[in-house]
Protein backbone atom coordinates (compact mmCIF):
# COMPACT_ATOMS: atom_id res chain seq x y z
CA UNK A 1 0.00 0.00 0.00
CA UNK A 2 2.88 2.38 0.73
CA UNK A 3 4.25 1.94 -2.78
CA UNK A 4 0.77 2.55 -4.15
CA UNK A 5 0.52 5.69 -2.01
CA UNK A 6 3.91 6.88 -3.25
CA UNK A 7 3.03 6.31 -6.91
CA UNK A 8 -0.37 7.93 -6.46
CA UNK A 9 1.13 11.06 -4.94
CA UNK A 10 3.81 11.23 -7.64
CA UNK A 11 0.96 11.06 -10.17
CA UNK A 12 -0.84 13.96 -8.46
CA UNK A 13 2.41 15.96 -8.47
CA UNK A 14 3.16 15.30 -12.13
CA UNK A 15 -0.48 15.82 -13.13
CA UNK A 16 -0.52 19.11 -11.24
CA UNK A 17 2.73 20.39 -12.73
CA UNK A 18 2.06 19.29 -16.31
CA UNK A 19 -1.65 20.13 -16.17
CA UNK A 20 -3.22 16.68 -16.56
CA UNK A 21 -6.36 16.73 -14.40
CA UNK A 22 -7.33 13.13 -15.18
CA UNK A 23 -3.99 11.84 -13.87
CA UNK A 24 -4.30 14.15 -10.90
CA UNK A 25 -7.83 12.98 -10.10
CA UNK A 26 -6.90 9.28 -10.27
CA UNK A 27 -3.78 9.98 -8.21
CA UNK A 28 -5.56 11.81 -5.44
CA UNK A 29 -8.38 9.27 -5.13
CA UNK A 30 -5.88 6.40 -5.08
CA UNK A 31 -3.72 8.31 -2.60
CA UNK A 32 -6.61 8.89 -0.19
CA UNK A 33 -7.68 5.26 -0.39
CA UNK A 34 -4.11 3.94 -0.05
CA UNK A 35 -3.57 6.13 3.00
CA UNK A 36 -6.84 4.98 4.57
CA UNK A 37 -5.81 1.38 3.80
CA UNK A 38 -3.00 1.63 6.35
CA UNK A 39 -5.63 1.13 9.04
CA UNK A 40 -9.05 0.64 7.44
CA UNK A 41 -9.96 -2.99 8.12
CA UNK A 42 -12.15 -3.56 5.05
CA UNK A 43 -10.74 -3.89 1.56
CA UNK A 44 -14.30 -4.02 0.20
CA UNK A 45 -15.04 -0.63 1.73
CA UNK A 46 -11.88 0.85 0.25
CA UNK A 47 -12.69 -0.52 -3.18
CA UNK A 48 -16.19 0.95 -2.93
CA UNK A 49 -14.75 4.36 -1.94
CA UNK A 50 -12.28 4.26 -4.79
CA UNK A 51 -14.91 3.40 -7.39
CA UNK A 52 -17.32 6.03 -6.07
CA UNK A 53 -14.80 8.90 -5.89
CA UNK A 54 -13.04 8.03 -9.12
CA UNK A 55 -16.35 7.71 -10.97
CA UNK A 56 -17.53 11.07 -9.68
CA UNK A 57 -14.30 12.89 -10.51
CA UNK A 58 -14.03 11.43 -14.00
CA UNK A 59 -17.66 12.30 -14.69
CA UNK A 60 -17.05 15.88 -13.55
CA UNK A 61 -13.91 16.16 -15.68
CA UNK A 62 -15.56 14.88 -18.83
CA UNK A 63 -19.04 16.38 -18.40
CA UNK A 64 -18.19 19.76 -16.89
CA UNK A 65 -19.60 21.63 -19.91
CA UNK A 66 -22.94 19.86 -19.76
CA UNK A 67 -25.51 22.65 -19.27
CA UNK A 68 -28.55 20.38 -18.87
CA UNK A 69 -30.56 21.71 -15.96
CA UNK A 70 -31.51 19.36 -13.15
CA UNK A 71 -32.94 19.71 -9.64
CA UNK A 72 -32.77 23.19 -8.01
CA UNK A 73 -32.12 24.72 -11.41
CA UNK A 74 -28.48 23.67 -11.20
CA UNK A 75 -26.58 22.28 -14.19
CA UNK A 76 -26.28 18.51 -13.90
CA UNK A 77 -22.51 18.40 -13.14
CA UNK A 78 -22.93 20.96 -10.34
CA UNK A 79 -25.68 18.86 -8.77
CA UNK A 80 -23.63 15.67 -9.13
CA UNK A 81 -20.70 17.42 -7.47
CA UNK A 82 -22.77 18.70 -4.53
CA UNK A 83 -24.84 15.56 -4.06
CA UNK A 84 -22.29 12.90 -5.02
CA UNK A 85 -19.06 14.32 -3.64
CA UNK A 86 -20.19 16.57 -0.81
CA UNK A 87 -23.41 15.16 0.65
CA UNK A 88 -23.43 11.41 -0.15
CA UNK A 89 -19.94 10.74 1.29
CA UNK A 90 -21.18 12.18 4.59
CA UNK A 91 -23.22 9.00 4.82
CA UNK A 92 -20.83 6.66 3.02
CA UNK A 93 -17.54 7.20 4.84
CA UNK A 94 -18.88 7.52 8.40
CA UNK A 95 -21.28 4.64 7.77
CA UNK A 96 -18.38 2.57 6.47
CA UNK A 97 -16.41 3.49 9.57
CA UNK A 98 -19.27 2.55 11.89
CA UNK A 99 -19.84 -0.77 10.08
CA UNK A 100 -16.20 -1.80 10.30
CA UNK A 101 -15.72 -0.28 13.74
CA UNK A 102 -15.68 -3.58 15.64
CA UNK A 103 -13.09 -4.99 13.28
CA UNK A 104 -11.02 -1.82 13.66
CA UNK A 105 -11.06 -1.84 17.45
CA UNK A 106 -10.48 -5.58 17.64
CA UNK A 107 -7.56 -5.55 15.24
CA UNK A 108 -5.23 -3.41 17.30
CA UNK B 1 -29.11 44.92 19.64
CA UNK B 2 -26.17 43.37 17.75
CA UNK B 3 -23.59 45.10 19.97
CA UNK B 4 -25.44 44.05 23.14
CA UNK B 5 -25.65 40.43 22.00
CA UNK B 6 -21.94 40.29 21.16
CA UNK B 7 -20.90 41.88 24.47
CA UNK B 8 -23.10 39.40 26.39
CA UNK B 9 -21.62 36.55 24.38
CA UNK B 10 -18.03 37.64 25.11
CA UNK B 11 -18.92 37.91 28.80
CA UNK B 12 -20.27 34.32 28.74
CA UNK B 13 -17.00 33.05 27.21
CA UNK B 14 -15.01 34.89 29.89
CA UNK B 15 -17.14 33.26 32.61
CA UNK B 16 -16.43 29.81 31.15
CA UNK B 17 -12.73 30.69 31.31
CA UNK B 18 -12.95 31.66 34.98
CA UNK B 19 -14.91 28.47 35.76
CA UNK B 20 -12.35 26.34 33.90
CA UNK B 21 -9.39 27.88 35.74
CA UNK B 22 -10.20 25.75 38.79
CA UNK B 23 -10.14 22.61 36.67
CA UNK B 24 -6.68 23.33 35.22
CA UNK B 25 -4.26 22.24 37.91
CA UNK B 26 -1.79 20.02 36.06
CA UNK B 27 -0.07 20.19 32.68
CA UNK B 28 -2.30 17.40 31.37
CA UNK B 29 -5.31 19.58 32.25
CA UNK B 30 -3.82 22.67 30.66
CA UNK B 31 -2.76 21.00 27.41
CA UNK B 32 -5.12 18.02 27.06
CA UNK B 33 -8.20 19.09 29.04
CA UNK B 34 -7.40 16.27 31.50
CA UNK B 35 -7.99 13.69 28.71
CA UNK B 36 -11.64 13.55 29.74
CA UNK B 37 -13.45 14.44 26.51
CA UNK B 38 -16.56 12.50 25.57
CA UNK B 39 -17.85 11.87 22.07
CA UNK B 40 -20.02 14.95 21.56
CA UNK B 41 -17.59 17.35 23.22
CA UNK B 42 -14.72 16.04 21.11
CA UNK B 43 -16.71 16.21 17.87
CA UNK B 44 -17.99 19.75 18.47
CA UNK B 45 -14.60 21.00 19.67
CA UNK B 46 -12.90 19.45 16.63
CA UNK B 47 -15.42 20.99 14.25
CA UNK B 48 -15.14 24.39 15.91
CA UNK B 49 -11.32 24.27 15.67
CA UNK B 50 -11.36 23.31 11.98
CA UNK B 51 -13.99 25.83 10.92
CA UNK B 52 -12.29 29.19 11.35
CA UNK B 53 -13.55 32.62 10.36
CA UNK B 54 -12.53 31.72 6.81
CA UNK B 55 -15.68 29.61 6.41
CA UNK B 56 -17.90 32.61 7.18
CA UNK B 57 -15.88 35.39 5.56
CA UNK B 58 -13.37 33.94 3.10
CA UNK B 59 -15.60 31.11 1.83
CA UNK B 60 -18.54 33.21 0.55
CA UNK B 61 -15.97 35.66 -0.81
CA UNK B 62 -14.18 32.91 -2.70
CA UNK B 63 -17.50 31.63 -4.04
CA UNK B 64 -18.31 35.19 -5.15
CA UNK B 65 -15.04 35.47 -7.06
CA UNK B 66 -14.45 31.97 -8.49
CA UNK B 67 -17.83 30.22 -8.20
CA UNK B 68 -18.55 26.60 -7.33
CA UNK B 69 -14.89 25.63 -7.80
CA UNK B 70 -14.18 27.14 -4.37
CA UNK B 71 -16.24 24.34 -2.85
CA UNK B 72 -13.46 21.80 -3.41
CA UNK B 73 -11.91 23.19 -0.22
CA UNK B 74 -14.75 21.84 1.93
CA UNK B 75 -15.76 18.75 -0.02
CA UNK B 76 -13.31 16.51 1.82
CA UNK B 77 -15.06 17.33 5.14
CA UNK B 78 -17.15 14.20 4.69
CA UNK B 79 -14.28 11.82 5.14
CA UNK B 80 -11.80 13.77 7.27
CA UNK B 81 -13.33 12.36 10.46
CA UNK B 82 -13.12 8.73 9.37
CA UNK B 83 -9.52 9.17 8.18
CA UNK B 84 -8.61 10.86 11.45
CA UNK B 85 -10.07 8.01 13.47
CA UNK B 86 -8.47 5.24 11.41
CA UNK B 87 -5.03 6.76 11.17
CA UNK B 88 -4.52 8.98 14.19
CA UNK B 89 -6.95 8.32 17.03
CA UNK B 90 -5.43 5.21 18.50
CA UNK B 91 -1.71 6.01 18.17
CA UNK B 92 -2.14 9.56 19.48
CA UNK B 93 -4.38 8.45 22.32
CA UNK B 94 -1.96 5.67 23.29
CA UNK B 95 1.01 8.03 23.23
CA UNK B 96 -0.83 10.50 25.45
CA UNK B 97 -1.91 7.79 27.89
CA UNK B 98 1.18 5.57 28.00
CA UNK B 99 4.11 7.82 27.09
CA UNK B 100 2.78 11.02 28.70
CA UNK B 101 2.83 12.98 25.44
CA UNK B 102 1.01 16.30 25.73
CA UNK B 103 1.80 17.96 22.39
CA UNK B 104 2.49 17.00 18.78
CA UNK B 105 6.28 17.66 19.05
CA UNK B 106 6.20 15.30 22.05
CA UNK B 107 4.61 12.63 19.86
CA UNK B 108 7.30 13.15 17.20
CA UNK B 109 10.06 12.90 19.80
CA UNK B 110 8.69 9.65 21.19
CA UNK B 111 7.88 8.12 17.78
CA UNK B 112 11.12 8.96 15.98
CA UNK B 113 13.48 9.38 18.95
CA UNK B 114 14.90 12.43 17.24
CA UNK B 115 15.30 15.77 18.96
CA UNK B 116 16.01 17.56 15.72
CA UNK B 117 12.69 16.44 14.21
CA UNK B 118 10.80 17.34 17.36
CA UNK B 119 12.50 20.75 17.57
CA UNK B 120 12.02 21.48 13.88
CA UNK B 121 8.34 20.51 14.14
CA UNK B 122 8.00 22.75 17.20
CA UNK B 123 9.48 25.73 15.33
CA UNK B 124 7.30 25.04 12.27
CA UNK B 125 4.23 24.82 14.51
CA UNK B 126 5.17 28.07 16.26
CA UNK B 127 5.55 29.87 12.92
CA UNK B 128 2.21 28.55 11.73
CA UNK B 129 0.52 29.37 15.05
CA UNK B 130 1.73 32.98 15.01
CA UNK B 131 0.59 33.48 11.42
CA UNK B 132 -2.77 31.82 11.96
CA UNK B 133 -3.38 33.54 15.31
CA UNK B 134 -2.52 36.95 13.88
CA UNK B 135 -5.01 36.35 11.04
CA UNK B 136 -7.72 35.37 13.50
CA UNK B 137 -7.02 38.38 15.73
CA UNK B 138 -7.15 40.75 12.77
CA UNK B 139 -10.42 39.21 11.55
CA UNK B 140 -11.83 39.42 15.07
CA UNK B 141 -10.80 43.07 15.29
CA UNK B 142 -12.48 43.89 11.98
CA UNK B 143 -15.72 42.15 12.99
CA UNK B 144 -15.84 43.67 16.48
CA UNK B 145 -14.99 47.11 15.12
CA UNK B 146 -17.88 46.79 12.65
CA UNK B 147 -20.32 45.65 15.33
CA UNK B 148 -19.30 47.93 18.21
CA UNK B 149 -18.37 50.95 16.12
CA UNK B 150 -14.80 51.15 17.40
CA UNK B 151 -11.50 51.34 15.54
CA UNK B 152 -9.98 48.09 14.28
CA UNK B 153 -7.09 48.13 16.72
CA UNK B 154 -9.50 48.57 19.65
CA UNK B 155 -11.54 45.67 18.26
CA UNK B 156 -8.38 43.55 18.09
CA UNK B 157 -7.46 44.49 21.65
CA UNK B 158 -10.93 43.70 22.98
CA UNK B 159 -11.07 40.34 21.18
CA UNK B 160 -7.53 39.48 22.30
CA UNK B 161 -8.39 40.44 25.90
CA UNK B 162 -11.31 38.00 26.06
CA UNK B 163 -9.29 35.26 24.37
CA UNK B 164 -6.33 35.77 26.71
CA UNK B 165 -8.65 35.79 29.71
CA UNK B 166 -10.27 32.44 29.07
CA UNK B 167 -7.45 30.53 27.39
CA UNK B 168 -4.83 31.61 29.88
CA UNK B 169 -7.00 30.96 32.91
CA UNK B 170 -8.47 27.66 31.83
CA UNK B 171 -6.02 26.33 29.23
CA UNK B 172 -7.41 23.59 27.01
CA UNK B 173 -10.27 22.94 29.44
CA UNK B 174 -11.59 26.44 28.74
CA UNK B 175 -10.77 26.18 25.03
CA UNK B 176 -12.73 22.92 24.67
CA UNK B 177 -15.79 24.01 26.64
CA UNK B 178 -15.97 27.38 24.91
CA UNK B 179 -15.52 25.49 21.62
CA UNK B 180 -18.63 23.46 22.43
CA UNK B 181 -20.64 26.65 23.02
CA UNK B 182 -19.09 28.31 19.98
CA UNK B 183 -19.69 25.21 17.84
CA UNK B 184 -23.35 25.23 18.84
CA UNK B 185 -23.67 28.92 17.96
CA UNK B 186 -21.96 28.28 14.61
CA UNK B 187 -24.35 25.44 13.74
CA UNK B 188 -27.44 27.49 14.56
CA UNK B 189 -26.21 30.65 12.84
CA UNK B 190 -25.05 28.92 9.63
CA UNK B 191 -28.35 27.02 9.29
CA UNK B 192 -30.41 30.18 9.77
CA UNK B 193 -28.19 32.30 7.48
CA UNK B 194 -28.36 29.60 4.79
CA UNK B 195 -32.15 29.51 4.89
CA UNK B 196 -32.39 33.29 4.89
CA UNK B 197 -29.85 33.69 2.08
CA UNK B 198 -31.78 31.25 -0.10
CA UNK B 199 -35.07 33.06 0.41
CA UNK B 200 -33.44 36.51 -0.05
CA UNK B 201 -31.85 35.39 -3.31
CA UNK B 202 -35.10 33.97 -4.71
CA UNK B 203 -34.54 30.28 -3.91
CA UNK B 204 -32.03 27.87 -5.44
CA UNK B 205 -33.84 27.85 -8.78
CA UNK B 206 -34.01 31.64 -9.02
CA UNK B 207 -30.38 32.20 -8.06
CA UNK B 208 -29.15 29.49 -10.42
CA UNK B 209 -31.16 30.97 -13.28
CA UNK B 210 -29.72 34.46 -12.71
CA UNK B 211 -26.12 33.22 -12.44
CA UNK B 212 -26.47 30.90 -15.44
CA UNK B 213 -27.79 33.76 -17.55
CA UNK B 214 -24.86 36.05 -16.69
CA UNK B 215 -21.82 33.85 -16.00
CA UNK B 216 -22.62 30.14 -16.42
CA UNK B 217 -19.03 29.05 -15.80
CA UNK B 218 -19.45 30.08 -12.14
CA UNK B 219 -21.73 27.06 -11.69
CA UNK B 220 -19.36 24.67 -13.43
CA UNK B 221 -17.81 22.18 -10.96
CA UNK B 222 -14.42 23.79 -11.54
CA UNK B 223 -15.61 27.41 -11.37
CA UNK B 224 -13.28 30.02 -12.85
CA UNK B 225 -10.08 28.40 -11.59
CA UNK B 226 -10.07 25.14 -13.54
CA UNK B 227 -9.70 21.50 -12.54
CA UNK B 228 -5.98 21.54 -11.67
CA UNK B 229 -6.38 24.18 -8.96
CA UNK B 230 -9.60 22.61 -7.70
CA UNK B 231 -8.06 19.14 -7.50
CA UNK B 232 -5.05 20.72 -5.79
CA UNK B 233 -7.34 22.21 -3.13
CA UNK B 234 -9.11 18.86 -2.79
CA UNK B 235 -5.78 17.02 -2.29
CA UNK B 236 -4.49 19.64 0.12
CA UNK B 237 -7.54 19.67 2.37
CA UNK B 238 -8.30 15.93 2.15
CA UNK B 239 -4.76 14.92 3.13
CA UNK B 240 -3.42 18.06 4.83
CA UNK B 241 -6.22 18.15 7.43
CA UNK B 242 -4.50 15.16 9.05
CA UNK B 243 -1.51 17.36 9.90
CA UNK B 244 -3.29 20.32 11.51
CA UNK B 245 -2.07 20.27 15.13
CA UNK B 246 -5.06 22.14 16.57
CA UNK B 247 -7.34 19.49 15.07
CA UNK B 248 -5.49 16.21 15.57
CA UNK B 249 -4.51 17.30 19.09
CA UNK B 250 -8.14 16.62 20.06
CA UNK B 251 -7.52 12.89 19.47
CA UNK B 252 -5.13 12.97 22.44
CA UNK B 253 -7.85 14.41 24.69
CA UNK B 254 -10.47 11.72 24.21
CA UNK B 255 -11.34 9.69 27.27
CA UNK B 256 -11.44 6.39 25.39
CA UNK B 257 -11.01 5.67 21.67
CA UNK B 258 -13.90 3.20 21.87
CA UNK B 259 -16.17 6.24 22.08
CA UNK B 260 -15.32 7.15 18.50
CA UNK B 261 -17.79 4.91 16.67
CA UNK B 262 -20.08 7.82 15.84
CA UNK B 263 -17.40 10.54 15.74
CA UNK B 264 -16.98 10.63 11.92
CA UNK B 265 -20.64 11.21 11.10
CA UNK B 266 -21.17 13.78 13.86
CA UNK B 267 -18.10 15.67 12.66
CA UNK B 268 -19.09 15.36 8.98
CA UNK B 269 -22.66 16.55 9.57
CA UNK B 270 -21.52 19.50 11.74
CA UNK B 271 -18.90 20.57 9.18
CA UNK B 272 -21.38 20.26 6.34
CA UNK B 273 -23.94 22.39 8.16
CA UNK B 274 -21.26 25.03 8.79
CA UNK B 275 -20.20 25.09 5.16
CA UNK B 276 -23.80 25.82 4.10
CA UNK B 277 -23.06 29.48 4.76
CA UNK B 278 -20.36 29.33 2.09
CA UNK B 279 -22.80 28.03 -0.52
CA UNK B 280 -25.87 30.02 0.53
CA UNK B 281 -24.31 33.44 0.94
CA UNK B 282 -21.97 32.95 -2.02
CA UNK B 283 -24.86 32.10 -4.38
CA UNK B 284 -27.18 34.74 -2.97
CA UNK B 285 -24.70 37.64 -3.08
CA UNK B 286 -23.60 36.80 -6.61
CA UNK B 287 -27.17 36.62 -7.86
CA UNK B 288 -28.18 39.83 -6.03
CA UNK B 289 -25.21 41.66 -7.55
CA UNK B 290 -26.12 40.37 -11.03
CA UNK B 291 -29.70 41.58 -10.54
CA UNK B 292 -28.49 45.00 -9.38
CA UNK B 293 -30.04 44.58 -5.91
CA UNK B 294 -26.63 44.78 -4.27
CA UNK B 295 -23.67 46.91 -5.41
CA UNK B 296 -20.66 45.01 -6.79
CA UNK B 297 -18.24 44.18 -3.99
CA UNK B 298 -15.02 46.17 -3.71
CA UNK B 299 -13.41 43.14 -2.11
CA UNK B 300 -14.79 39.55 -2.31
CA UNK B 301 -14.32 39.04 1.45
CA UNK B 302 -17.00 41.69 2.02
CA UNK B 303 -19.65 39.26 0.72
CA UNK B 304 -21.20 38.23 4.01
CA UNK B 305 -20.89 41.67 5.66
CA UNK B 306 -22.52 43.38 2.62
CA UNK B 307 -25.28 40.79 2.62
CA UNK B 308 -25.98 41.23 6.33
CA UNK B 309 -25.97 45.03 6.11
CA UNK B 310 -28.18 45.18 3.04
CA UNK B 311 -30.59 42.31 3.61
CA UNK B 312 -30.62 40.91 7.13
CA UNK B 313 -32.82 42.04 10.02
CA UNK B 314 -31.10 42.96 13.32
CA UNK B 315 -31.75 39.60 14.98
CA UNK B 316 -30.13 37.73 12.09
CA UNK B 317 -27.21 40.17 12.12
CA UNK B 318 -26.68 39.46 15.83
CA UNK B 319 -26.80 35.70 15.24
CA UNK B 320 -24.50 35.90 12.23
CA UNK B 321 -21.92 38.05 14.00
CA UNK B 322 -22.04 35.72 17.00
CA UNK B 323 -21.35 32.86 14.58
CA UNK B 324 -18.44 34.67 12.97
CA UNK B 325 -16.93 35.63 16.34
CA UNK B 326 -17.38 32.02 17.50
CA UNK B 327 -15.65 30.61 14.44
CA UNK B 328 -12.70 32.95 14.85
CA UNK B 329 -12.30 32.50 18.60
CA UNK B 330 -12.73 28.72 18.57
CA UNK B 331 -9.76 28.38 16.24
CA UNK B 332 -7.67 31.04 17.97
CA UNK B 333 -7.99 29.51 21.46
CA UNK B 334 -6.56 26.16 20.32
CA UNK B 335 -3.65 27.92 18.63
CA UNK B 336 -2.72 29.88 21.74
CA UNK B 337 -2.60 26.66 23.74
CA UNK B 338 -0.46 24.89 21.13
CA UNK B 339 1.88 27.88 20.88
CA UNK B 340 2.23 27.99 24.68
CA UNK B 341 3.09 24.28 24.61
CA UNK B 342 5.88 24.88 22.11
CA UNK B 343 7.43 27.71 24.16
CA UNK B 344 6.89 26.32 27.64
CA UNK B 345 7.80 22.68 27.12
CA UNK B 346 8.65 21.51 23.59
CA UNK B 347 11.56 23.81 22.82
CA UNK B 348 13.02 23.60 26.35
CA UNK B 349 12.83 19.79 26.18
CA UNK B 350 14.62 19.74 22.85
CA UNK B 351 17.30 21.94 24.40
CA UNK B 352 17.76 19.44 27.23
CA UNK B 353 15.56 20.83 29.98
CA UNK B 354 13.86 18.06 31.96
CA UNK B 355 10.55 18.04 33.79
CA UNK B 356 7.11 19.46 33.18
CA UNK B 357 6.48 23.19 33.27
CA UNK B 358 4.08 24.39 35.93
CA UNK B 359 0.62 25.52 34.85
CA UNK B 360 1.59 29.05 35.87
CA UNK B 361 4.56 28.95 33.49
CA UNK B 362 2.32 27.64 30.69
CA UNK B 363 -0.13 30.48 31.36
CA UNK B 364 2.70 33.00 31.10
CA UNK B 365 3.75 31.60 27.74
CA UNK B 366 0.16 31.60 26.56
CA UNK B 367 0.07 35.37 27.20
CA UNK B 368 3.40 35.68 25.40
CA UNK B 369 2.06 33.87 22.30
CA UNK B 370 -0.89 36.26 22.19
CA UNK B 371 1.44 39.24 22.62
CA UNK B 372 3.62 38.16 19.68
CA UNK B 373 0.57 37.48 17.50
CA UNK B 374 -0.96 40.82 18.51
CA UNK B 375 2.22 42.71 17.61
CA UNK B 376 2.32 40.84 14.32
CA UNK B 377 -1.34 41.57 13.57
CA UNK B 378 -1.00 45.28 14.40
CA UNK B 379 2.33 45.91 12.74
CA UNK B 380 2.23 44.04 9.43
CA UNK B 381 -1.44 44.02 8.46
CA UNK B 382 -0.70 43.52 4.77
CA UNK B 383 1.15 40.30 5.47
CA UNK B 384 -1.28 38.83 7.94
CA UNK B 385 -3.61 37.14 5.44
CA UNK B 386 -0.54 35.71 3.73
CA UNK B 387 0.70 34.41 7.08
CA UNK B 388 -2.64 32.67 7.66
CA UNK B 389 -2.48 30.87 4.32
CA UNK B 390 1.12 29.99 5.00
CA UNK B 391 0.14 28.58 8.41
CA UNK B 392 -2.14 25.89 6.96
CA UNK B 393 0.44 25.02 4.31
CA UNK B 394 3.27 24.66 6.83
CA UNK B 395 1.20 22.46 9.13
CA UNK B 396 0.05 20.28 6.24
CA UNK B 397 3.44 19.88 4.60
CA UNK B 398 5.51 19.55 7.76
CA UNK B 399 3.35 17.28 9.85
CA UNK B 400 0.95 15.18 7.75
CA UNK B 401 3.40 12.48 6.55
CA UNK B 402 5.02 12.20 9.97
CA UNK B 403 1.67 11.68 11.68
CA UNK B 404 -0.69 10.07 9.18
CA UNK B 405 1.88 7.66 7.73
CA UNK B 406 4.65 7.56 10.32
CA UNK B 407 2.42 6.62 13.25
CA UNK B 408 1.11 3.63 11.29
CA UNK B 409 4.28 2.44 9.65
CA UNK B 410 6.93 1.02 11.96
CA UNK B 411 9.65 1.14 9.28
CA UNK B 412 9.54 4.94 9.00
CA UNK B 413 12.67 6.29 10.62
CA UNK B 414 14.04 9.62 11.75
CA UNK B 415 15.80 10.17 8.43
CA UNK B 416 12.44 10.13 6.66
CA UNK B 417 11.05 12.45 9.32
CA UNK B 418 13.91 14.94 9.12
CA UNK B 419 14.00 15.09 5.35
CA UNK B 420 10.25 15.35 5.03
CA UNK B 421 10.00 18.11 7.65
CA UNK B 422 12.69 20.19 5.99
CA UNK B 423 11.43 19.60 2.43
CA UNK B 424 7.82 20.31 3.37
CA UNK B 425 8.48 23.45 5.38
CA UNK B 426 10.95 24.96 2.91
CA UNK B 427 8.68 24.18 -0.06
CA UNK B 428 5.63 25.66 1.72
CA UNK B 429 7.43 28.90 2.63
CA UNK B 430 9.17 29.25 -0.75
CA UNK B 431 6.03 28.40 -2.73
CA UNK B 432 3.84 30.90 -0.88
CA UNK B 433 6.55 33.58 -1.14
CA UNK B 434 6.84 33.02 -4.89
CA UNK B 435 3.08 33.06 -5.24
CA UNK B 436 2.85 36.36 -3.36
CA UNK B 437 5.57 37.88 -5.53
CA UNK B 438 3.83 36.67 -8.70
CA UNK B 439 6.68 34.28 -9.55
CA UNK B 440 4.79 31.02 -9.05
CA UNK B 441 4.04 29.66 -12.52
CA UNK B 442 1.87 26.60 -11.75
CA UNK B 443 -1.87 26.15 -11.33
CA UNK B 444 -1.54 23.63 -8.52
CA UNK B 445 -1.62 25.54 -5.20
CA UNK B 446 1.88 25.93 -3.65
CA UNK B 447 0.79 24.43 -0.33
CA UNK B 448 -0.43 21.32 -2.17
CA UNK B 449 2.87 21.06 -4.01
CA UNK B 450 4.72 21.29 -0.70
CA UNK B 451 2.51 18.63 0.87
CA UNK B 452 3.08 16.25 -2.04
CA UNK B 453 6.85 16.81 -1.95
CA UNK B 454 6.92 16.19 1.76
CA UNK B 455 4.96 12.93 1.40
CA UNK B 456 7.12 11.74 -1.49
CA UNK B 457 10.36 12.44 0.40
CA UNK B 458 9.03 10.71 3.51
CA UNK B 459 7.87 7.62 1.65
CA UNK B 460 10.83 7.58 -0.73
CA UNK B 461 13.42 7.50 2.05
CA UNK B 462 11.39 5.13 4.20
CA UNK B 463 10.94 2.65 1.35
CA UNK B 464 14.61 2.64 0.34
CA UNK B 465 16.32 -0.73 0.74
CA UNK B 466 18.19 -0.71 4.04
CA UNK B 467 21.62 -0.86 2.42
CA UNK B 468 20.85 2.39 0.52
CA UNK B 469 19.14 4.24 3.36
CA UNK B 470 20.86 7.24 4.97
CA UNK B 471 22.94 6.26 7.97
CA UNK B 472 23.13 2.61 6.93
CA UNK B 473 26.92 2.74 6.78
Amino acid sequence: MLWLLLFALVAVLIGGIVGLPTVMATGVVTGIVALAALKCPSRFLLAAFWIWLEGMLLYLLFASHDRTLSAFGLPRPALVMLAGLWLAPILLWPLGFALTYKKWTGRE
Amino acid sequence: MIAGAIVAYLALLSLIGVWSARRSRRSSDFYLAGRRLGLLTAALATMASIMSGFVFVGGPGLFYSVGLGSFWIVISASFTGAMMCWLLARPLHTMAADAGCLTIPDVILVRYGCRFSSGFAAVAILLGVLGYLATQLLALGIVLAGVLGTSIWLGILLGAFVLVLYTTAGGMVAAVYTDVVQGGVMLVSTSVIFGYALSAGGGFDGMSAVILSQAPELLSPWGLVGPVTCLGWFSLFALGSLGQPHVVHKMMMIRDVRLLKHFPWILAVCMTVCSLVWLGVGLSVKSLVFQGDLPALAHPDDAIISFLHARAPAWLGALAYAGIVSAIMSTADSFSNIGAGVLARDLPRVLGRQGEPTVQRSRTFSVLVFTFALIFALSVKGLVAYAGILGFGIFAAALTPLLAVGLNWPAANFWSARASLIAGTVAAVAGEAMSRLGLYPLQIPPACLALLLSFIVFLGIGLMPKRCAPGSA
